[in-house]
């Protein structure tokens, strides 16, 4: 019964009485605070378990003996756990918990329904921790980042529902008429993923497509996950967070929908690039090429938008930690963005193809470009949640380097690696044994790159913990910590 | 772009058209092959009980995360390297489920690994322990396939015969698990052996 | 990092915002709503709208073709390569090797058994017959045309009826068949060709089975 006043409620949202803006925050903030936070713990968890798992992969790609008394944590089984975890783990949690937040807060409104957030958000992570043991027990199935066993997939969908469910309430119960564009980006990522997973399932393990098509579905999926899920959770705390941190509006808001629908239709295909020679249609790796080559139009409003508004308002990105955060992202999807639309032409692919190459790209894309923005979200969220002031901004100073380091060190290694090894692989008859032989220096900056990054999650961790866990200091008791924000400037020109 | 069902009909729409162009077109058009002819002329080859047994060990080891199973014609040098001799087909894979097309080449295309290695005692050696059977390489060793045990009277005939340097202390043996003799029988079944005219290859197109 | 810690020694440990909520979707919602005059970004967001249409109209062209779902080549200088091949000149396929064994298995180990040696008192045996052995025009002919009423095989007399294979097989078959019988249990007569076949098939046309007396002459 109460949940269906919660629900009518949510639907036929009655407007509550004014008070000030400071004080319709706290209580959307309040709202949410138990859910998000939720969410926001359990990513920092699976950061904590990526960047274990990561450096363990990446020390075993080039001493395979490293941990080999542990069965479980073969390769074969370590790599894949690597980018769930780091995938459905950090990125889905860190990602739902920063666009619930944002949800609510362009809202504008008190969401009710957080038990459905919490409830989901618990069975999610459950799902991730099944999925994670089932890989490495060996129930693990070949397609990538579909690696999760059977048992897992269900309940993983189903609490994604729960999670998109409360995310559509909270856009319907808005205050505000109009939209702004990161919640076009918040529902786009719900409906994308509900559809894709969907799709992917089916047609590889309920009723299998024949033989290579089931890889060629799974190349769909896996480009789709990064381009129509991650990365639209990304845009959205990137278009939110520009002008809270900077006060900066964005500059070419007017070109946002070219650049949602075009960016939405190109990554539809684009995952399809990686199948280019394979033993499939080739007019369908075609097809991917051409997709992926129009995420160039797209990249470059999304470029002028991000770079134009960071360039405004330059000097004020040092004195926000959120913002710095930001601004690393950008520069990570731009540079990620157009290796992909490079990278996927047919010419350098007879390099790169079967390479580490793709690995490190999807790296800085994933964790350069979504990891480093839901950090700063989650640093611009957290004390409004919390009414506390970030721990130890010295500590996040170094951590944002550290994290940002390790990200670049890894991408830069892995991409070289790629080049070097392509070319050995592709390119000439060099034994296999020898062609891998010659980038192991690669690898092993790309286990230093591991090693900063896993220090810079430790420290994450650490001032995120220590921000939950330390008593209130008497000016963070006060409602006041926090002031009323000033209203965004816009002169049209 | 203010109201949800729009941005809702909007991504149904893109994510629908992509899905019908390129997933449900190809494979309603190229993705329902059947054998060709039958018994021990059947394309493709029929995997026997065992290999298929060990197909479940390659998928629950993560094989496919290091090695593919294809073999390019028309970019590379697969053929050159002797991964096979023609271009693989569509035909090549449809009794196979999950396919194990895989993603990276760490270590070698194994498509035609049967044809290249026939030896399963190689085999077995190689995974108990690859610096024996190729030295240098960056494949894990897979002790857990094996059971290393005292040896009764004569010995196992199915013991490893593990060289200088690798050998295990007197007394002991090392014996393959039924999982390890099944992804070994897989290995040797990895071959394809049959020609498929469409197939392009090297000796087929001489502009290549 | 360094110069920065210097210009801002105390970073701040809150980020107080910069804009409230209610403002932001205002102000954003009130630039998509004002018509402005071109602007560098429209200029290159066209330019970037143009080079992907002319990349994707010719990689169109060049690469996805007809579509077709069966095909893993995409240059178009390799497809034509393998059409060529595809359409080459057949060479011709040689002549049809017919397995007589096989055939013999089919018709004849009924009666006159897998061995040969036929059954004693009901079908003569085939081992050392000079009906097998003898003139190759023997074999063929009976085969053709079938044989009934008295014969004497080794010695023994048997009274039976052999069918016509003149309908059923074609003269290579035949002519396999017989090669068979004649080569195998340790016989080793000469072997015929399908045209011989022929030539005995036109000369005697369709007919009743032969009788022994018919064909006494190839016993001189």
């Amino acid at each position: 019964m109460r949940f269906i006043c919660n629900l009518c409620s949510s639907l036929f949202p009655s407007l509550e009485g004014g008070g000030s803006q400071r004080e319709r925050e706290l209580g959307i903030d309040a709202s949410t605070r138990f859910a998000t936070l939720g969410t926001i713990k359990a990513s920092v968890f699976w950061l904590l378990v990526a960047s274990l798992l990561g450096l363990i992969s990446s020390i075993k790609l080039h001493s395979p003996s490293y941990l080999a008394e542990f069965s479980c944590l073969s390769y074969g089984k370590v790599y894949p756990a690597f980018w769930n975890v780091l995938v459905y783990g950090w990125l889905f949690n860190a990602g739902l918990a920063c666009v619930c937040w944002i949800s609510a807060r362009l809202a504008g409104r008190p969401i009710g329904n957080s038990y459905l957030l919490t409830i989901a958000g618990g069975a999610w992570n459950f799902a991730v921790i099944v999925g994670l043991v089932g890989i490495l027990v060996g129930d693990q199935r070949p397609f990538r980042l579909l690696e999760f066993p059977s048992y897992a997939a269900p309940l993983l969908f189903v609490s994604f529902l729960g999670m998109g469910i409360w995310i559509l309430l909270a856009f319907k119960a808005r205050a505000y008429r109009s939209t702004f564009v990161s919640q076009w980006y918040v529902l786009a990522a719900v409906f994308s993923f509900v559809w894709i997973y969907m799709i992917a399932q089916v047609m590889i393990f309920l009723v299998p497509a024949q033989g290579v098509f089931q890889s060629v579905v799974a190349s769909w999926f896996f480009g789709n996950l990064s381009g129509l899920v991650i990365a639209p959770l990304a845009f959205a705390t990137l278009y939110y967070l520009i002008p809270k941190t900077l006060g900066q509006h964005i500059v070419g808001y007017r070109q946002s929908g070219i650049a949602f629908w075009t960016w939405l239709a190109a990554s539809s295909c684009s995952g399809l690039a990686a199948l280019v020679n394979g033993p499939f249609p080739a007019w369908v790796a075609s097809v991917g090429v051409i997709a992926s080559f129009a995420l160039f139009l797209p990249v470059s409003i999304f470029g002028m938008q991000f770079v134009s508004s960071l360039l405004s308002s330059f000097s004020k990105i040092w004195d926000s930690l959120s913002a710095r955060f930001v601004a690393y992202s950008v520069v990570a999807f731009l540079v990620a963005s157009l290796l992909i639309v490079f990278g996927s032409l047919r010419g350098p692919q007879e390099t790169l193809q079967f390479t580490q190459f793709e690995n490190g790209l999807r790296f800085l894309f994933l964790a350069g470009f979504g990891g480093m923005a839901f950090m700063g979200g989650s640093y611009f969220i957290l004390p409004r949640l919390l009414n506390k002031e970030l721990p130890s901004s010295g500590l996040i100073d170094v951590q944002f380097w550290i994290q940002g380091l390790g990200i670049f060190v890894i991408a830069a290694s892995l991409i070289s690696a790629g080049s070097a090894h392509g070319a050995l692989l592709n390119g000439s008859e060099v034994d296999t044994v020898q062609a891998l032989a010659s980038v192991q220096p690669y690898f092993f900056i790309a286990t230093l790159g591991f090693v900063f990054f896993l220090s810079g999650s430790l420290m994450y961790a650490v001032s995120f913990f220590w921000m939950l866990l330390s008593s209130r200091s008497e000016k963070e008791k006060s409602a006041e910590l926090l002031k009323s924000a000033p209203e965004l400037e816009y002169t049209p020109s | 772009m203010n109201r949800g069902p729009f941005i809702f009909l909007g991504v149904f729409v893109i994510v629908s058209l992509s899905w019908a162009l390129t997933l449900v077109k190809p494979i309603s058009e190229g993705g329902q092959l059947r054998p060709v002819g039958s018994g021990d002329a059947r394309v493709p080859t029929v995997m026997t009980g065992g290999a298929a047994l060990g197909r479940e060990t390659y998928q629950e080891l993560g094989c496919v995360v290091c090695h593919t199973q294809q073999v390019r014609f028309a970019a590379g040098n697969d053929i050159a390297r002797g991964w096979g001799d023609r271009q693989t087909l569509p035909l090549d894979y449809i009794d196979q489920s999950p396919v194990f097309t895989g993603a990276f080449r760490i270590g070698p295309d194994l498509t035609n690994v049967g044809a290249r290695r026939d030896d399963a005692a190689w085999h077995l050696l190689h995974f108990y322990n690859p610096q024996i059977a190729s030295p240098g390489s960056n494949m894990p060793a897979y002790p857990q396939l094996f059971e290393k045990r005292p040896i009764v009277g004569e010995g196992s005939s199915r013991a490893l015969d593990l060289p200088e340097g690798f050998a295990v202390q007197e007394g002991y043996e090392v014996v393959p698990t039924r999982k390890a003799e099944a992804l070994a029988a897989y290995m040797l079944s990895l071959k394809i052996q049959y020609d498929i005219e469409e197939a392009p290859s090297p000796e087929k197109l001489s502009l290549k | 990092m360094q110069d920065d810690q210097q210009d801002s020694p105390q970073l701040p440990a809150i980020d107080q915002g910069h804009a409230n909520d209610e403002s932001l979707i205002r102000t954003h919602a009130r630039i998509r709503r004002t018509p402005v005059a071109a602007s560098p970004v429209t200029f290159f967001t066209s330019l970037a709208l143009i080079v992907v249409f002319v990349f994707a109209w010719f990689y169109v062209r060049r690469y996805v073709g007809d579509m077709d779902s069966q095909g893993v080549l995409s240059s178009r200088e390799e497809l034509a390569a393998m059409q060529a091949y595809i359409n080459r000149p057949k060479e011709d396929p040689g002549p049809v090797v017919v397995d007589g064994a096989a055939l013999y298995a089919q018709q004849c180990v009924a009666c006159h058994q897998a061995t040969g040696q036929g059954l004693a008192g009901a079908f003569p045996p085939l081992v050392g017959s000079e009906w097998v052995t003898g003139d190759p025009n023997l074999p063929i002919k009976v085969l053709l045309s079938g044989l009934s009423g008295e014969i004497v095989v080794k010695g023994n007399t048997y009274n039976g009826a052999m069918p016509a294979f003149g309908s059923v097989w074609n003269d290579a078959e035949i002519a396999a068949v017989v090669n068979y019988i004649r080569t195998s249990w340790g016989n080793e007569a000469s072997e015929v060709a399908p045209e011989e076949v022929a030539a005995i098939r036109a000369d005697t046309g369709s007919r009743s089975p032969w009788t022994a007396a018919e064909l006494s002459e190839y016993f001189e």
